[in-house]
């Protein structure tokens, strides 16, 4: 290995999967992770090569998968945190990202509790409109089915539960 | 098998075993790329003949089948059963019975499979994914020979249930051999009918069958799916319940209020994380026709940002014996919006921290404005056109919306002393004032009252109050601060007076409509070479939309 290089161009971390498995990694792609990036300030690990950061949440397939987003998004602006302001829209999605996603829903799952857990905004906000993209347009049952969630009203509470959310009549 | 039997479980893998016969290998191609898109019925309708078999009988023999419940998930639609042959299988084995299968697993699960993800299904795409499914076919044999006739009379019944008729989402890969050479790669359900026509024999008519004969070698068939289809298709778990309410927010967040709404009578847990006030920040319902009670929800969901523009409030806005609630709202819009006095009265006498209200040609009472009056935060209040206004209630309004900066009264049939009311009693804070429409009503020592009250006023609007005389435009000159005056028809003040409010130095806008001549006009731009004059038609005054942005109200954006 070229350690002497990649330590001039970029100083890469060691990143362990929760099946321990080691992910070198250029740090300013590590550092796109809030948690990572935070870990390494905090506990001044960012001189350390050979320092290692324990992800026991993430496992060595989502880690790879988020590792491979992250690199090809290495270069994006930051995220700005006015929320408010910004236009809820999802029809945005890059055919990148939306390449990338065209994994199960397992997959899809693991890589929003790996982004929550790593806290890259991006990636969360990617993955979480990719979700709400399969539920638009979907009736409650359609919905169900396609997340196998049960439906666990009474009669009578679905009946409340409709009545309630029941405000304009459709055109 | 076991591990297979596992895999099969875990990864809902489709073994369906299939049997085949006489397919040579030019007809693999063909097979293959005649990937069904089964949307019409054409696969139920033969059912019933070529007999099948079923999950349970595979289930039995351990192969990963789906479950009523896992197959019903809409997503897995996307399976593909690829049955291929290899060369040199004789033609004597009976019919082929994917079909059957096929149909019954597939109308358990109502979802498109679209196109693009059928037309993934070549032949490139197999690889890892290919399960080839071999001894399986020993066992299928002989079960399927012995539950033969039981299972099809069911399975015909399941597969030609007619409400599950119309969307078949399964793409099934008819291996057809003696398939029509232009057929092959449409995705019409006519293949598999002719292919199936073609492939009867007359002996297999009324039980047809299956049984694959021995000379079937053992890579004789697959069953493969794409990693475009595999992103459909899951395994029975419900993933929403690995994710915390947090992170199931940061997913509602993107959808509109309609899905919201609905997916609120998806489950218990939708329903109480739908009604999250963060995602209830802002909403426009202008034009909309409320149902009853809906308001009361809407309110409950804590808004902050509500439009009703022109929106048609059904009775009972509010149920009868509604709990003491305070509502977050901060910027409401009932601009011409149709709502019972008494259903507004509730509505307001839950609003204690408005900001912005306006009740454009609103029907108020006495009952009303005190609930309006106790919006001690209101800045800004738009009652243009609004009906049922007394001296008494003005009164109160003016004497307890201390905060208020921008006031729209006009047009509201204010009798004079009702104006007394105003200008004596209006919050010297106000800059912004419309009090246009004051026929007969509005004086100049109005004028001269609003100007010790109110000496910073910026916009001034009497168009309309036509009582007033010259004598209201040397109280007028008396504001410093006043940018914009509107004496539009206030056919009492000659031409002669607006050349004075040239020596104001503050004033930029001038609307005079409807008092001079376009001489008259001409002459008074020379003399005010730099007055804007008779820019403005209507007011903007505490106005929420004004122009043609009609999603925000007071600027403030009404959609997510």
């Amino acid at each position: 290995m070229n350690t002497e290089k990649t330590k001039l161009k970029m100083p890469s971390i060691k990143l362990q999967s929760s099946d321990e498995e080691i992910f070198d990694t250029d740090i300013q792609i590590a550092k796109c992770s809030g948690t990572i990036k935070t870990m390494l300030e905090d506990c001044g690990m960012e001189d350390d090569e050979n320092a290692i950061v324990p992800l026991p949440n993430v496992n060595s397939t989502i880690l790879r998968k988020v590792l491979t987003w992250a690199h090809y998004h290495k270069d994006d602006p930051q995220p700005t945190e006015d929320d408010e302001s910004k236009e809820k829209r999802t029809d945005d999605i890059i055919s990148w990202d939306a390449d990338f996603l065209k994994v199960d829903q397992g997959t899809l799952f693991e890589l929003i509790l790996a982004a929550n857990y790593l806290d890259i905004k991006g990636l969360l906000e990617l993955t979480c409109k990719t979700v709400a993209n399969m539920i638009k347009g979907k009736t409650p049952e359609e919905i169900r089915k396609t997340f196998n969630i049960k439906k666990d009203f009474t009669p009578a509470e679905e009946e409340q539960v409709r009545k309630e959310n029941e405000w304009c009549e459709e055109k | 098998m076991s591990s297979r039997k596992h895999r099969g479980h875990e990864n809902m893998e489709n073994l369906c075993p299939v049997t085949r016969k006489r397919a040579t290998s030019k007809n693999l191609a063909v097979g293959v790329g005649t990937v069904l898109c089964a949307t019409k019925s054409s696969h139920y309708e033969h059912t019933s003949s070529p007999s099948a078999l079923t999950f349970e009988a595979l289930e039995e023999m351990g192969v990963g089948m789906l479950d009523s419940e896992e197959s019903s998930s809409s997503a897995m639609s996307a399976i593909a059963l690829v049955v291929s042959t290899s060369a040199n299988i004789d033609d004597n084995s009976n019919e082929t019975t994917p079909h059957a299968n096929v149909a019954r697993m597939s109308h358990l699960q109502p979802q498109r499979l679209s196109v693009s993800s059928t037309a993934e299904t070549t032949l490139d795409s197999s690889g890892s994914n290919t399960t080839i499914v071999d001894d399986v076919q020993q066992k299928l044999q002989a079960l399927a020979q012995a539950k033969r006739s039981a299972l099809s009379s069911e399975c015909s019944s399941n597969s030609n249930s007619p409400s599950k008729r119309t969307r078949n989402p399964l793409a099934a890969v008819l291996c057809n051999n003696q398939c029509d050479s232009a057929a092959p790669l449409n995705m019409q359900p006519s293949t598999s009918r002719q292919a199936l026509r073609q492939h009867k024999k007359p002996t297999a008519a009324p039980t047809p069958h299956l049984v694959p004969n021995s000379l079937v070698g053992k890579d004789s068939f697959f069953v493969y799916r794409t990693a475009a289809m595999s992103a459909h298709i899951n395994s029975g778990i419900n993933y929403f319940d690995k994710l915390s309410d947090e992170i199931l927010l940061d997913i509602f967040k993107w959808l509109p209020k309609k899905t919201l709404l609905r997916m609120a009578t998806v489950s218990r847990r939708f329903n109480r994380c739908s009604r999250d006030e963060t995602l209830w920040t802002r909403l426009d319902l202008g034009l909309r026709t409320l149902c009853p009670a809906a308001l009361e929800q809407i309110v409950r969901r804590g808004v902050l940002v509500l439009r009703l523009a022109q929106a048609n409030i059904q009775e009972p806005a509010f149920t009868p014996l509604v709990s003491e609630f305070k509502s977050r709202l901060l910027y409401l819009d009932l601009s011409m919006t149709s709502i019972s006095r008494m259903s507004l009265r509730t509505l307001i006498s839950q609003c204690r921290q408005l900001k912005k209200l306006s009740l454009e040609n609103a029907e108020l009472n006495d009952e009303i404005c005190a609930e309006i009056a106790k919006n001690k935060f209101l800045e800004a209040l738009n009652l243009t056109m609004a009906s049922g206004l007394t001296a008494r209630s003005v009164r109160l309004m003016m004497e307890s919306l201390t905060n208020l900066s921008s006031l729209n009264i006009s047009w509201t049939d204010l009798s004079a002393d009702a104006v007394t009311a105003l200008v004596t009693h209006i919050s010297p804070n106000v800059i912004r004032l419309n009090v246009a429409g004051c026929r007969r009503v509005l004086f100049d020592s109005h004028v001269r009252s609003l100007q010790t009250r109110c000496p910073q006023l910026l916009e001034l609007d009497l168009s309309d109050c036509n009582s007033l005389t010259p004598a209201a435009i040397e109280a007028i000159m008396q504001f410093q601060m006043l940018e914009y005056l509107s004496v539009s028809r206030c056919y009492l003040i000659p031409p002669a007076s607006f050349v004075e409010l040239k020596e104001m130095s503050s004033l930029t806008y001038l609307d005079i409509f409807g008092m001079l001549s376009d001489g008259a006009m001409e002459a008074l731009e020379q003399q005010m070479p730099k007055m804007g004059i008779n820019k403005f038609i209507h007011s903007s005054v505490s106005r929420p939309t004004v122009g043609s942005r009609r999603t925000s109200i007071w600027g403030l954006r009404t959609r997510d």
